[in-house]
């Protein structure tokens, strides 16, 4: 992974810039989880990711050790990522009545020209409508506990990749995960503890 | 992680360790027993199906992110626009020499011109060494001139390459597709959902998820961008590209459904070969269409000649048009022609070496919480498979018992 890496790093700024989609395909689903985590709307979080990627393009070269990408650009997600959000003004925490119209917002966008001929996969109302549920619970989580809960339920990430990316300890992320996911079944079926 | 649990695990501890089981943070050992432990017991079965179906309903919440290829897409032609894709871009003034391993072929054209570099400072160094300055400090820095481009040019065509394998095409409804990634230690893993747009680059280690009704096709291209092969998967079926497959050597593996192959010749050392759960067939130049159902696989062919391999140990059979339909059976080494077939002989035919079998990427990679089976994503959760070891699945709970709780 790491060698990997390097290996981009190094053929990107020896002079083949196309090599960066290597990375970006590698990395734009951690860096918008990362986003998304800190923001809580896939809009935002998609241009704060760009916008991220675009910087870490232009200052590749002060990158002291390629083999460390990940972590250098993971941190560069996450400072674009509060900078969007300290711009919004006084909101710290994500509004959810006012992200719930931006994501139908979003799904109706990708419904008039994301997906073409084919039918969303928002198909079933009713899976839909469980699908913002969850997605309105996961806001309504602490900021810290919703970026593990994002990173590993919209990456996949082990938890030792998700301590590696925020610092915090592998135990630490272990017991965010669980305290994150019994909060989310609390709120999303109140019946079940 | 480490679990301090001993390898027998009480209905307490299990639902203690039910997320790191689901999450795969248990060593392979406490995996096996939990996955023992769920075998035996209802109730924590239960509980397993339904904590399976909770971290789902997580995953499918961020399927329509639009992270993924999508996102990569964007980015490309954003910077194209900015300019930053160019040829002169990006300045590197602390960059060091290419390194040799990932060189591509499509690099190639680049890497020549870099090498001229080292060889006219090598000339120079030459020059300076037969005026006999500073001998020995130049013979040193000749020589470490000198390797890494030798090692360079030995495996300048060798390097893996991000590249595509052709076009993804879908029609009649939504294609689902994701990407096997290997995490150094542990098995393959997929990472999250995303649908297909009208078309899509076809990428090594992509599950292609094609729900009933809907159909994809592969149109596949070698490596001088010629077309190779057309697959085409009628839902519902899964299809993965092997991790390891190229433009040169094709590799994918029919978990369940229908295919049909329409395979170009095939020069010598390029190959074409479709996996299923009980069966190998690898082409030379041909159509055929592979079914994988009930435990079985059929192969009919309706050009050419295929290789059919059993799973496991067994022996193959070449399989053309006048040999009539083959199956493949589970748990059953060899292969034999389906009942009807009035010829019941294969014929023998093609003198190409037999490729060895090796087991298949998928079989029991994917995570618990996001094994699908067939179905495709929104299938329910099926009972995991968290081994390290390919098949079979450690646990196998009735289906309907899954399909139930899923739809509570």
């Amino acid at each position: 992974m790491v060698s990997e890496d390097r290996e981009y790093v190094e053929r990107i700024l020896a002079g083949e810039p196309e090599v960066f989609e290597a990375l970006v395909r590698k990395y734009n689903r951690m860096a918008g989880a990362i986003a998304f985590g800190i923001i809580g709307d896939f809009h935002e979080a998609e241009d704060v990711t760009q916008e991220a990627f675009l910087k870490a393009f232009r200052v590749l070269h002060t990158l002291r050790d390629a083999g460390r990408f990940r972590g250098w650009f993971a941190g560069l997600v996450r400072t674009k990522a509060l900078d969007a959000l300290r711009k919004k003004g006084s909101r710290t925490e994500v509004g959810v009545a006012e992200d719930a119209v931006s994501m139908e917002a979003s799904g109706l966008a990708e419904r008039l020209h994301g997906v073409g001929q084919f039918r969303s996969l928002e198909d079933d109302p009713a899976r839909e409508e469980s699908k913002q549920k969850v997605l309105e619970a996961i806001r309504e989580l602490p900021r810290e506990d919703r970026i593990v809960v994002t990173l590993k339920h919209m990456e996949g990430l082990s938890y030792k990749e998700i301590s590696d990316i925020t610092g915090a300890s592998v135990s630490s992320i272990e017991s965010r995960l669980f305290r994150a996911r019994q909060q989310l079944r609390k709120r999303l079926d109140p019946t079940k503890t | 992680m480490k679990s301090p649990h001993p390898p027998s695990y009480s209905c307490a501890e299990v639902d203690r360790s039910l997320w790191l089981y689901i999450d795969r943070e248990l060593s392979a050992s406490d995996l096996s027993a939990i996955s023992a432990h769920l075998r035996q017991c209802p109730p924590c079965s239960a509980l397993y199906l339904e904590r399976a179906k909770e971290a789902r309903s997580y995953r499918l919440a961020f399927a329509d992110s639009p992270f993924g290829d999508r996102f990569a897409v964007k980015l490309r032609r954003k910077m194209a626009e900015e300019g930053l894709l160019n040829a002169d871009a990006p300045p590197a003034p602390t960059a060091p020499p290419p390194p040799s391993s990932l060189r591509s072929p499509r690099g190639s054209a680049a890497a020549s011109s870099r090498l001229e570099a080292p060889s006219g400072k090598l000339g120079q160094l030459l020059y300076l060494i037969h005026r006999g300055r500073a001998h020995r400090l130049l013979t040193v820095a000749a020589m470490l001139l000198l390797i890494p481009a030798v090692v360079a040019i030995g495996i300048i065509s060798n390097g893996p390459v991000p590249r595509s394998l052709g076009v993804l095409s879908a029609s009649g409804g939504t294609i689902t597709v994701r990407y096997l990634r290997r995490i150094e230690g542990n098995p393959p893993l997929l990472g999250p959902s995303e649908p297909v747009p009208s078309t899509g680059a076809i990428l090594s280690g992509m599950e292609c998820v094609v729900p009933a009704g809907a159909s994809a096709i592969l149109n596949l291209v070698s490596e001088s961008d010629k077309k190779s092969a057309d697959i085409t998967l009628n839902g519902p079926t899964r299809f993965v590209v092997d991790p390891h497959a190229t433009r040169k050597v094709f590799s994918g593996w029919l978990e369940q459904g229908n295919l049909r192959a329409r395979v170009e010749p095939k020069g010598g050392d390029e190959r074409f070969e479709i996996r299923t759960p009980h069966a190998d067939a690898r082409v030379v130049g041909t159509v055929f269409d592979l079914r994988v159902k009930d435990q079985q696989t059929e192969l009919e062919v309706r050009e050419g000649t295929v290789e059919f391999t059993p799973r496991g140990r067994g022996e193959k059979a070449y399989v053309t048009q006048q040999t009539g339909p083959y199956v493949a059976r589970k748990n059953e080494t060899g292969v034999e022609p389906v009942p009807a077939a009035p010829e019941a002989t294969p014929a023998i035919v093609g003198p190409e070496a037999v490729q060895a079998v090796t087991p298949p990427v998928v079989q029991g990679a994917p995570s618990p919480e996001v094994e699908t089976g067939a179905a495709g994503p929104d299938a329910a959760p099926s009972v995991p498979s968290p081994e390290v070891s390919p098949s079979p699945p450690d646990l196998d709970l009735p289906k309907d018992e899954a399909d139930s709780a899923s739809e509570e």
